[in-house]
């Protein structure tokens, strides 16, 4: 097995007719942190399931710290702490009560069990509501507990399901400070979100899935790199003519063709869409707006958002069919 | 199906979780205590005109019914509502343990709903016949085992919803065809021997039996036999569909 913790290798898997996942392969080496990246219903959780002992595959090969999850899925559930993608714990028990059940049903000791109650509550900044019902607490505290909940028998091996989800910027930003130290433990996560900014942050390396199977896979620096493109704004006045927002993208989509444009926005008084070559690109916009009419008044270069990384690799997988089939652990699709 | 090493822990861990959790539950005390309360004393105006023999045991039947099948069906429904049940999932427990812990507290609600219907019949007749305790007792453990696992096998198979309005099925059923609010001679033939088709028919007889040491459908023996099987059954096809579900 190596110095890899998971290993999947052709993973499929099929509902009904409806493929959830097809064939994607990928290795998270021991003590990393692997960010599994993807938009809604490309197949994250259900990779999770998989890899946890919850799932069993229509075809291909899963190996968590050398175990087979669908064969042996006890003594892998033992090794691994999975935070679902939703609340999960007892909303009728206490934070403790909740620590305590599962202490109890992982087998660790009582004064065990109370020592790494006490470090997970301090850790994860849940003392002042241990005493108080899951089922009353907030949507960040709930997720804190739920990570709590799937560190207390000391997992080799963390699955976290879109942590972040449905949290508000200030819950979402202490929680990622709490992953950050969780990361530093040394402990194996495998971090699926649809949040690129956020797996880019807290991850080694990325994978993004999309429609079940790998796109493109590489450390964070890496992605972005790749991408030699920037995102340009430019504002603009209307000289005295006014030109429809549908007339303006459909002159912009005809003169970027050739610099490999994506995320184009066009609103009142300014444009911004993500290019390669991007002087050239400016001078074509600039051009654009002046046949309409329109003076430009101030431009901003940046490089890529993380989103516009995510949405370029998208299009142009939907754009050409394409999804990266390359081999596992490290080579990608560029 | 066996429960393997530390099994037993994890099974008195969820037990006691879920008596925890859901003792108190509307549909526990609607379902297990107050439906129970009004069949007894429904019944109680019908054991003058029909004979002791005949009603004691069909309201303690009934009372064992309602008690476990409400427990366990709250324990496992409450759970796929709150998404909890994906928790228990992602730990290691098996498939027989899932089973064996959730229909625990059912089996520990029937037992009891029917010790207090007992008294209850005491208090009613002034006296309870307990003429072969050993058989009485028998149909208490087995009766109220098979109704909590067959209501966690439907809480596990159908979502919330379905499973109540399934279980409502069941139990009514059970109620007014399954030899026990109607006596045989009461039924049209047709419906009496739809009534060997139920569960309730054999415990209901064996409880008979133990008190009043005499049956109505099906001897003792075959009572105690046909029971047992029934319960191997549901068991057995509770853990293939926890299976399942805890591995899709």
């Amino acid at each position: 097995m190596g110095g890899y913790a998971i290993e999947v290798e052709g993973l499929v898997k099929r509902f009904g007719r409806v493929y959830a996942l097809r064939g994607l392969s990928f290795r998270v080496p021991r003590g990393e942190t692997y960010g599994l990246l993807g938009p809604n219903g490309a197949g994250k959780t259900t990779t999770i399931r998989a890899i946890a002992g919850a799932l069993r595959p229509t075809r291909g090969r899963v190996s968590v710290l050398g175990l087979d999850p669908s064969r042996e899925p006890l003594r892998v559930k033992a090794l691994v702490g999975v935070v679902p993608e939703l609340p999960s714990l007892f909303p009728e028990l206490t934070v403790r009560e909740n620590l305590l059940f599962i202490a109890r049903v992982y087998g660790i000791p009582s004064g065990e069990a109370e020592r790494r109650m006490r470090e997970l509550l301090e850790f994860m900044g849940l003392e002042a509501v241990a005493s108080r019902r899951y089922g009353q607490l907030s949507k960040g505290l709930k997720r804190r507990a739920d990570i709590a909940a799937a560190l207390l028998h000391d997992p080799e091996v963390v699955l976290l399901d879109e942590p972040t989800g449905g949290l508000d910027v200030v819950a979402a930003s202490r929680l990622r400070e709490r992953l950050a130290a969780l990361r530093r433990s040394g402990k194996t996560i495998l971090l699926s979100t649809h949040n690129i900014g956020e797996a880019a942050e807290l991850s080694d390396r990325l994978l993004v899935i999309y429609r079940g199977a790998k796109l493109v896979e590489g450390t964070p620096s890496m992605l972005r790199r790749a991408l030699s493109a920037r995102r340009i704004t430019v504002y603009y006045r209307a000289g005295g003519s006014e030109v429809e927002a549908s007339r303006l993208e459909e002159a912009l989509q005809e003169a970027l063709a050739s610099y490999d444009p994506s995320g184009l926005r066009v609103a009142p008084g300014s444009v911004s869409v993500t290019v390669k070559r991007a002087l050239d690109a400016l001078w074509a916009i600039r051009e654009t707006l002046e046949s309409l009419g329109l003076k430009v008044e101030d431009v901003e270069v940046l490089p890529p958002s993380w989103e516009d990384v995510l949405l370029h690799h998208i299009e142009e997988a939907e754009e050409g069919g394409r999804t990266c089939r390359c081999g596992v652990g490290g080579s990608s699709a560029w | 199906m066996s429960v393997r090493g530390g099994g037993l822990q994890r099974v008195v861990a969820i037990f006691i979780k879920d008596l925890k959790s859901y003792y108190s539950k509307a549909p526990v005390i609607s379902w297990g205590i107050l439906f129970p309360l009004t069949v007894i004393a429904l019944l109680d105006l019908s054991a003058r005109m029909l004979g002791e023999y005949r009603v004691v045991p069909a309201m303690l039947s009934i009372t064992m019914l309602f008690a476990s099948t409400s427990m366990s069906q709250v324990a496992v429904s409450f759970e796929k509502l709150s998404g909890a049940m994906q928790r228990v999932l992602y730990m290691p427990v098996g498939s027989a343990e899932l089973v064996v812990a959730k229909s625990l507290g059912g089996i520990i609600y029937g037992i009891g709903g029917t010790g207090l219907a007992g008294i209850l019949a005491y208090i009613m007749t002034g006296h309870v016949a307990m003429i072969r305790p050993a058989y009485f007792l028998a149909g208490v453990v087995l009766g109220s085992t098979l109704y909590s696992a067959l209501s966690v096998l439907v809480s596990l198979y159908y979502n919330p919803v379905q499973a109540v309005a399934v279980l409502n099925i069941i139990r009514f059923s059970m109620i007014f065809l399954g030899g026990t609010l109607f006596p045989k001679a009461l039924l049209p033939r047709i419906l009496a021997g739809l009534a060997y088709f139920f569960p309730s028919v054999y415990i209901t007889d064996l409880l008979r039996f133990g008190m009043y040491n005499t049956w109505e459908y099906v001897d003792p023996l075959t009572s105690l036999i046909v029971t047992a099987i029934l319960l191997a059954a549901t068991l057995y096809i509770a853990h293939r569909l926890a299976l399942k579900v805890m591995l899709p």
